[in-house]
Formats: structure tokens, C-alpha cells, sequence
């Protein structure tokens, strides 16, 4: 095929990092739109590109449009990207969800668009150079990196104690890398190779897996992040502006998801299969109490990232279960997540634009005088909370079945579960939209213009249209929770 | 002159450079009032022609180099290592002589530095660092380490108004004085033993003593580890690190990039000894050197996280970083001696452009000493503040910078040291990386700018540095390729 015989993947990783090279020639008395439309059009290219990766992707299992060079032979390093039907998706949703926020910052005033542009950009390569990383270290370097510019963005542009939550942020992650690279390093030890092709080959003795396995997982469940390891993300959506929420949740967050998914799952199958109940019981807790606790929240930000830890908790119960089923819904889940939480944090944003707070006691009563804006949130609600046709119902359906199947608790947990997330999502939904006006500000906000009702508009069809055909996520989650389960039953041992 | 005496031109070379220097304006200062540090003192021709004569020597000394080792004037060997300090220390060590740079020459008069002695001294400490790398006995090592940091003391009692300069001199002085007798009896414990200095001597008869158990192994050690006393004291590593602080804190922001440099030479000299005399001994050095380097890592790492100051920031962050070399060193293996000088020379380099950077910066005509004074300058000065960012994140070792390779590099060589090493060496780097990511927020993260001024143009050759961080990994398979070249014969 023709794309196989060019770098596109290599292409498509660095277009952006080359897009926030030309936005820093940009000279400064040019209007400040320009850099906007620079940013727009390469994360556009960039989007269209993956749809071509998507559609001329062969149907084959294994990796598709690898690059390779040669880093250091010293450590064996080489760069080696390459695609399959797990990173697939991942790429399409990044690459999605970038342009989308730059639109979001359209009319934002922001003091240094250029470096913000640039930084978004920047962020754009690593976390797709991460998606496409077939080599550890290489992935190690991506992930890593991406902490850079989230802690430029997040200090940049966040709203309150904007410094402590990037410190935190970056804290945090450090911890995390600690584990993942001791990890790493074992393995390289161990097998002589950082390739992922190669170590996936080797069969780790039980100890050396256990050792590696918990290295990876914590690193990786850090920053995904589930409870107990959480609480820097309310903190960070909180003081965040709206497209970096957006980004941050659609996006670079979802490369904790995907190492679970590519590392964790395929390399250390024994392992998992020892402790995966410890860990679905832990993702149901983490589902349970981020729920729970979402209800409390005075900020609407905040509550929409413990609605967002509490979905995403729960789809990694469905994948730990280790049930084929529930594996199919928790993948599908994790690439719903990337549609639904970007286009909540987006509306919330737009209230939060015009009237520059976040908290939800100001709130109540925008239904009066922005009905259009209600309409949306709703809909977005309502595919939050997973209403039959739209996309996050069949991931719920799927995993709330299977894990009810495995054993009448998890059903139950479940069940009380999704009862205090729609709680906490109807409760929210009410205070901002009903009761009486008490705030003056409230009384002369404007209903969404063309432009923002255009973006949520298109996040909701999308939300919809992936719920009433789902063949796309659905046939990649498929595929990935086959190979899984057929990697499991060739270790012996398969529920 | 014979052909082994030429592996002694370099010295030559710096002390001819230096007398120049010195004798040249000596004269001038004479015959004018004029004793400020100024063009004059060297043409910035003469100084460019200085350094590529200086850079072509060495490197065609590389080029040229014989199979063997040279010993010339019986104590001074050259070998492919000593070579490349000796490239590394001229590269590194010249650009603060301030007298190439507008801008260091600049920051020099706002510092008060007017004196003409100023590059001489520093070349003087320069020919120490040269015999300290090249010396192949204890005589001469001796004299390496006196002309190494005698030249030191001078230049902070010529600081102007700087009055705990003088101080923190004086106490480190007399410190010296101490750790050096110790040196000296240390020599001398071994000389009984073995009844020569020669390097070669004592490291055959360390090798028949370890063969033999025979008597006189005590006397060495004990020997051995008061000439280890005095590198540790040198290198201000846990536990004699108390007089880092106090002697950055007063000198200049020049200083320490030279300083750095000074302490490669240490390191290079110190390789050379337990790897080329004391091997026989590595089973009990590489456990001291091992909880040196946990020890210094992680004071310096705890420690860095309350300093406000630039430079006593800087004085426990490079406690941190010699931390790390010594956990290199301590594999008791090339590779790690590798690993270490590649770690160190990454240092020295990004230390030097963060200074470059930070002493083109002043408010009110005077140098900033503290790290939020340069709160905002991304505002006004956004592409400086890009440069001193990534020079941080290198050294904070965050991927994909140098910084990050070279970490990973010591990891590698200590992995045989046990997986939970690995783990607390990688938290202690998390602590040090925080402060980085302190001066980065203080960079950026501010509604006003600092009212701070440029001093002169830091669009200069070291715009370079930063980026050459930033693709370092392209080159490393080359660098670490000339750095085991040159480990070949240890």
C-alpha cells in the first residue's frame, strides 16, 4: 500500500511539534487570529491524516506503517512507532480532540497565544509519539515529556492557585515515572531490549513479573488516576481553562489508559491474572466513592473530574475483570470517555467564559436566560449518565451485565454506583439550570453563539451517532479484548 | 625536545598564554591608572586565535596519539583520558576567563572584578587541573592540587567590597591546609610501604599485596583512604560538603561553571587513582564511594528545596549531581566511570549556559542573587527565558533533554548495586528536579515582569548550548564512543 511506503505515522507525529516551530517565526505585529488559524489547520491536517491512517489500515493483526531509526546503539535504543488496532482509536480520538480546542480558545483571551499554540502543538506530538511508541523507552521519553507542557499550560492559563496545582501535577507524575522506569530498565535488563515486539515474546519467571507488573501499574493508575492516587486532577481541572481541561481529559490522561491496555494486559499475563480481582475491587471502590464524593463538590469542574475518575474506575473494573464481555465495554468505554467529558468540560466552559467563576452557587437559573444552552447540557448529561443510544450506553450495559454475571456484588456496587453518578450529574444539571436568578451577572448573559453552538452541537452528534452505530470503537474493542483473552487462555487460565 | 615531551605542550601552551596575560599587562596597568579588566588585557582576536590553537593542540594530540602511554618528565602521563579532560577543561574552562565574552567581561565589572590577574589566575588553575588529570605520582599530584585551587583563593580577596568572599576563603583555606597534610601523610604512609610515589609502583605492589595478604596492606589503606579523605574534601561530598555553601554563596556567578570544571579534573584524577593505583582495593572503596554518593545525593537533593538564593541553590543541587557521579564510580566498572565523566560533562556545560544567561540579567546595574528576582522575564524577554527553561529541564533530567540520558546511563551502571537503589536514587532526583521546576514557574508565572535589564547581547555562540541539550541523543553513540576511546586504557 502506498501509505506503508512513506514515514506517514513518523509524519503525522511531528507535524505538530513543526507547526509550533512556524508559530514561533511568526512575528509578533501579526494579528494574534493568524496563530490560531496555524494551530487550526495543522491539528485539522493532523485529524484528516488519521482518518486516512483509519481507512487504509490493513485488516490484519500486528503492527501497521512502522518507522525505525537507530537512537543509540549503545542502549539499544531505537526509534520504533507503529500502529495497531488498540493505538488506532487512541489517534483518532487525540487528534480529534485538539482542534476542538483550539476552537474552544477562539474567542478566549489569552496574554501569550503564541507560546500557548505552540505548547498545544507541542503536546499534540508527544502524546501521539506516545500512542505510536513500539519501543519502552521510547514510550517512557513521550510520556514523560508530556509533563513539560501540561505544566506550562496548566500555570499559564488556570484560574486560582494556578501554581500549586501544576507543582502538584508535576509531583505527582514524577512519583509515578519513578516506578514505570525502574520497570523499564528491569526489563531491559532482563531481556536484552527495550522493543515491545521482542518483549512481549519473553516469558518473565513469576517473581521478575509480579516485580514488573507493579512497577507499570502503579505508574500508570497514578495518572489515570483512581482513588487513592486522585486528588491532583480535581485541582487541575478546577484551576484549568477550558481547553486544557479538554485536552488533558480527551487526550494526554487517556496515556495511563493506554499503557494499562498495552503494557500491563500483554506483557505480564500471569500476573494479572493473580491480582486483577484485587483490582477490579479497587476500581469499583475508586467508581463508588469518586461518585459519591462528585455530589459535594461546589465546583462544576471539580465535580466533572470526579465524574470522570468514577467512569473511567469503572471501565477498568470491566477490563480487570478479565471477562471478554466486560473487556469489550471497558475499551469501549475508555474511547466514549474522550467524546463525553471534553464536550462537558466545553459547555461548563462557556458558562465559566462569561461569568468568570466556577462555582455553582452563582449558577442557578441560567435556564432562564439561556434555554438553548440547557438543551445541550442536557443532552450532554443524559449521555453522561448513559441513556439508551447514546454512546456510553453500551459500555455501561456491557460491563454492568458481566460484572453482575461474575458475582451479585459487583453488580450491586455497580448499580449503587451509576445511582450516585447521576445523582451527582442531575443534582449538578439542576443548579446550574433551574431554581431562581440570585446573581445580577446571570440575568444578562447571552445564549450560545453560532460558533460554540456549532462545537457542542457536533461533540453531541457525535456522542449520539457513536451510540446508535458503535461499529467502529466497537469492532477495535472486539479485536483487542480477543487477543487478550487469547493471550490469557495460552497461560492456562481464562474465566 | 623528545617527542613524549610534546603531550606536555598544552601546559606549556596555558602557562605561555597566562605570562602573556599577566606580563603584557602588567605593563600597561604601569604605565596607566587603567587596571580594569578591558579589552586590552587580551584582543578579542588574540583570544579567539587562543582558543582554536588551543582546541587544534589538543585535538591533534588526540589524533596523533600513540598506542601506548606516555610518560614524560617521569610523572606526567598522557594517556587518551587525560587528553579529553584536558579538551574538555580548556573547552569548558576558557569562555570565563572574561576575556572573549562582552558579556562575561560585562558581568565581571558589575561584580567589582576589575582586576587584570583575573584570567591569569584562572589560567594558573587551569595548568593545575592539567597535571591533576595527567599526574602519574604523588608529587606532582600534590602540586596539581595546590596550583589548582591556590589561584582560587586569590581571586576572591580581589573581589571589591565583598567582604565574606574573603571570609569563607580564609575558613577554606584553613580547611585545606588540613585535608592537604593528610594528603601528605597519606603519600607519605605509602611511600614507607612501598618506597617509591610512582603510580605504576604502588599499583603493582597493591596487586602483590592482594595476591599475598602480605603485611604493609593496612598502611596502604590507611594511606589510600586519607588521599580519598582529600578528593572527598575537594569535591565537597558528604560529609565534607560543610564549606560549599558559604564559599558559592560569596564568590561570583562566574565562578561556578569554573568550579564545575575544577571539580571534572577532580573527578577525572580521582578515577584515575582507584582505577589505575588502588583496583586491588575496589571491594572497599566502591561501598564508601556508594554511601558518599547516596549520602551527597540526597542532602543535596533535600537540600536545594529551601534555597532561595541562585547560588546556594546551586551549591546543593551540585552536591545532588556529584552524588550521582560518585553512585557511577562506585560500580567499580569503566562503564561507570563513563557514565560519571559523560554525567559531569553535561553539568558543567548546562550549569555554564544557565550562568551565561543569568549573568547577562541585573537590576540596577547589579547581578541577581535570588531566584525570584527574575520573576516574569518570560514577558519581556521570552526567547532568553525559553533557553534558561530548557537549560533547567536538562538539568532537572526530564526527557528528551541530556540531562535525562545521562541519569539514565548512572542507573544503568548501578543496577548491578540492587533494584532498591535504583528506586531511592530516582526519588532523590525527583526532590532536586522540583527546585528547577520552581525557577521555570518563576520565569513564566507571573502577571508583572521584573524590572530587569540585559546587559549586553545573549545572542552570542551560547543560544547553541540549550539546543545542543535538546538533541544530545542524536550524538551520544559518538560522545560515548570518544569517552570509552578514551576510558580504553584504564
Amino acid at each position: 500500500m502506498y501509505l506503508e511506503n512513506i514515514p506517514f505515522l513518523s509524519i503525522l507525529i511531528f507535524l505538530p511539534v513543526l507547526g509550533s516551530f512556524f508559530i514561533s517565526m511568526i512575528d509578533k505585529n501579526v494579528s494574534p487570529m493568524n496563530t490560531r488559524y496555524v494551530g487550526l489547520w495543522v491539528t485539522g491536517t493532523v485529524f484528516v491524516m488519521t482518518l486516512f491512517l483509519a481507512l487504509y489500515m490493513p485488516c490484519q493483526a500486528g503492527f501497521h506503517f512502522m518507522d525505525r531509526f537507530v537512537i543509540t546503539q549503545k542502549l539499544g535504543l531505537e526509534y520504533l512507532v507503529g500502529i495497531d488496532g488498540l493505538s488506532l482509536p487512541f489517534i483518532v480520538m487525540t487528534a480529534f480532540i485538539f482542534p476542538l480546542a483550539i476552537l474552544a480558545s477562539w474567542d478566549k483571551e489569552i496574554k501569550n497565544l503564541k507560546f500557548f499554540v505552540s505548547l498545544l502543538l507541542i503536546l499534540e506530538t508527544l502524546v501521539l509519539g506516545s500512542f505510536c511508541s513500539l519501543n519502552l523507552l521510547v514510550f517512557y521519553i513521550f510520556f514523560e515529556s508530556v509533563l513539560v507542557p501540561i505544566y506550562f499550560l496548566t500555570s499559564m492559563h488556570s484560574l486560582n492557585n494556578k501554581l500549586d496545582v501544576a507543582f502538584k501535577n508535576v509531583l505527582y507524575t514524577l512519583f509515578g515515572s519513578i516506578f514505570l522506569l525502574v520497570s523499564i530498565l528491569k526489563i531491559f535488563e532482563v531481556t536484552g531490549t527495550f522493543s515491545f515486539i521482542d518483549v512481549v515474546k519473553f516469558n518473565f519467571s513469576y517473581a521478575v513479573e509480579v516485580f514488573l507488573f507493579l512497577g507499570f501499574l502503579i505508574s500508570f493508575i497514578i495518572k489515570v488516576p483512581i482513588i487513592p492516587f486522585h486528588t491532583w486532577l480535581p485541582n487541575m481541572h478546577g484551576d484549568s481553562s477550558t481547553p486544557i481541561s479538554m485536552v488533558v481529559s480527551g487526550a494526554a490522561f487517556k496515556l495511563s489508559i493506554y499503557g494499562i491496555l498495552r503494557f500491563v494486559l500483554f506483557l505480564f499475563p500471569q500476573a494479572l491474572q493473580e491480582f486483577a480481582p484485587w483490582l477490579q475491587g479497587a476500581c469499583l471502590v475508586s467508581f463508588l466513592y469518586a461518585a459519591f464524593v462528585a455530589y459535594d463538590q461546589k465546583y462544576v469542574r471539580r465535580l466533572l473530574s470526579y465524574l470522570s475518575i468514577s467512569y473511567l474506575s469503572f471501565s477498568l473494573a470491566g477490563i480487570f475483570s478479565l471477562n471478554s464481555m466486560a473487556m469489550v465495554g471497558g475499551i469501549f468505554h475508555i474511547f466514549v470517555h474522550s467524546l463525553l467529558f471534553p464536550a462537558a468540560f466545553y459547555i461548563t466552559g462557556l458558562l465559566h467564559m462569561r461569568l468568570n467563576t466556577d462555582r455553582i452557587k452563582f449558577y442557578g437559573g441560567i435556564g432562564q436566560v439561556m434555554p438553548q444552552f440547557s438543551i445541550l447540557l442536557f443532552l450532554i448529561c443524559l449521555a453522561l449518565v448513559g441513556i439508551p443510544g447514546s454512546s456510553s450506553f453500551i459500555g455501561n450495559f456491557l460491563i454492568m451485565g458481566s460484572l453482575s454475571k461474575l458475582h451479585i456484588s459487583q453488580g450491586v456496587v455497580s448499580i449503587l454506583g451509576f445511582f450516585f453518578y447521576g445523582v451527582s450529574l442531575f443534582w449538578l444539571y439542576r443548579r446550574i439550570v433551574f431554581g431562581v436568578i440570585t446573581e445580577a451577572m446571570v440575568r444578562g448573559l447571552k445564549d450560545l453563539n453560532m460558533r460554540e453552538k456549532s462545537i457542542a452541537g457536533f461533540f453531541i452528534f457525535l456522542i449520539f451517532i457513536v451510540g446508535l452505530v458503535p461499529s467502529f470503537p466497537l469492532n477495535f474493542s472486539k479485536f483487542f479484548s480477543k487477543e487478550v483473552t487469547a493471550l490469557l487462555k495460552k497461560k492456562g487460565e481464562v474465566k | 625536545m623528545s617527542f613524549k615531551a610534546l603531550f606536555f605542550l598544552p601546559e606549556l601552551f596555558l602557562f605561555f598564554m597566562c605570562m602573556k596575560i599577566f606580563v603584557v599587562n602588567l605593563f600597561r596597568v604601569s604605565k596607566t591608572s587603567d587596571a580594569i579588566l578591558s579589552p586590552a588585557v587580551l584582543s578579542r582576536l588574540e583570544y579567539y586565535a587562543f582558543f582554536s590553537i588551543g582546541v587544534l593542540l589538543l585535538g591533534s594530540l588526540w589524533v596523533h596519539y600513540p598506542v601506548s602511554k606516555v610518560l614524560s618528565f617521569d610523572g606526567l602521563l598522557s594517556s587518551k583520558l587525560t587528553i579529553m579532560a584536558k579538551f574538555v577543561i580548556f573547552f569548558f574552562g576558557l569562555p570565563w576567563l572574561g576575556v572573549g565574552s562582552k558579556t562575561i567581561r560585562r558581568a565581571l565589572q558589575r561584580e567589582n572584578m576589575r582586576s587584570f590577574e583575573y584570567p591569569s589566575l584562572l589560567l594558573f588553575s587551569m595548568i593545575g587541573s592539567f597535571l591533576l588529570v595527567s599526574a602519574h605520582n604523588f608529587s606532582i599530584l600534590f602540586v596539581a592540587l595546590i596550583l589548582q585551587i591556590l589561584p582560587i583563593f586569590i581571586i576572591s580577596l580581589l573581589y571589591e567590597e565583598k567582604t565574606s568572599a574573603t571570609a569563607w576563603s580564609a575558613r577554606y583555606f584553613f580547611l585545606e591546609g588540613i585535608t592537604l597534610s593528610l594528603f601528605v601523610f597519606g603519600a607519605a604512609l605509602i611511600y614507607g610501604a612501598v618506597g617509591d610515589l610512582d603510580f605504576k609502583s604502588i599499583a603493582l605492589f597493591c596487586q602483590t599485596l592482594s595476591h599475598s595478604k602480605g603485611e604493609g596492606s593496612l598502611w596502604i589503606l590507611i594511606g589510600f583512604f586519607m588521599l580519598l579523605l582529600t578528593f572527598l574534601f575537594r569535591l565537597a561530598a558528604f560529609p565534607f560538603h560543610i564549606w560549599i555553601k558559604g564559599v558559592y554563596e560569596s564568590s561570583s556567578n562566574l565562578m561556578i561553571p569554573f568550579m564545575a570544571i575544577l571539580s571534572f579534573s577532580l573527578i577525572v584524577g580521582l578515577s584515575r587513582l582507584l582505577f589505575e593505583v588502588f583496583y586491588d582495593f575496589v571491594g572497599t572503596w566502591k561501598v564508601v564511594l556508594f554511601y558518599v554518593g547516596i549520602s551527597s545525593g540526597a542532602l543535596g537533593a533535600i537540600g536545594s528545596l529551601f534555597q532561595s538564593r541562585i547560588r546556594c541553590f546551586f551549591s546543593y543541587t551540585y552536591m545532588f549531581h556529584l552524588g550521582m557521579v560518585f553512585l557511577g564510580l562506585s560500580s567499580g566498572m569503566v562503564e561507570g566511570v563513563q557514565s560519571s565523566l559523560l554525567y559531569w560533562i553535561i553539568y558543567t556545560f548546562s550549569v555554564g549556559a544557565f550562568f551565561f544567561f543569568w549573568s547577562n540579567l541585573s537590576i540596577n546595574d547589579q547581578m541577581l542573587e535570588r531566584v525570584d528576582q527574575v520573576y516574569g522575564l518570560s514577558i519581556k524577554y521570552p526567547g532568553l527565558s525559553l533557553l534558561m527553561a530548557i537549560t533547567l529541564l536538562s538539568l532537572a533530567s526530564i526527557p528528551p533533554f541530556a540531562g535525562f540520558w545521562c541519569k539514565l546511563y548512572i542507573l544503568k551502571s548501578l543496577i548491578l548495586n540492587g533494584w532498591i537503589y535504583v528506586a531511592v536514587l530516582l526519588s532523590f532526583s525527583i526532590i532536586a528536579s522540583l527546585q528547577y521546576f520552581h525557577i521555570i514557574r518563576t520565569l513564566y508565572f507571573s502577571d508583572r515582569c521584573a524590572e530587569i535589564d540585559i546587559i549586553s547581547d545573549w545572542k552570542t555562540s551560547w543560544v547553541f548550548a540549550p539546543i545542543a541539550l535538546v538533541f544530545f541523543f542524536f550524538f551520544q553513540d559518538q560522545i560515548l564512543a570518544l569517552l570509552s576511546d578514551s576510558l580504553r586504557g584504564l
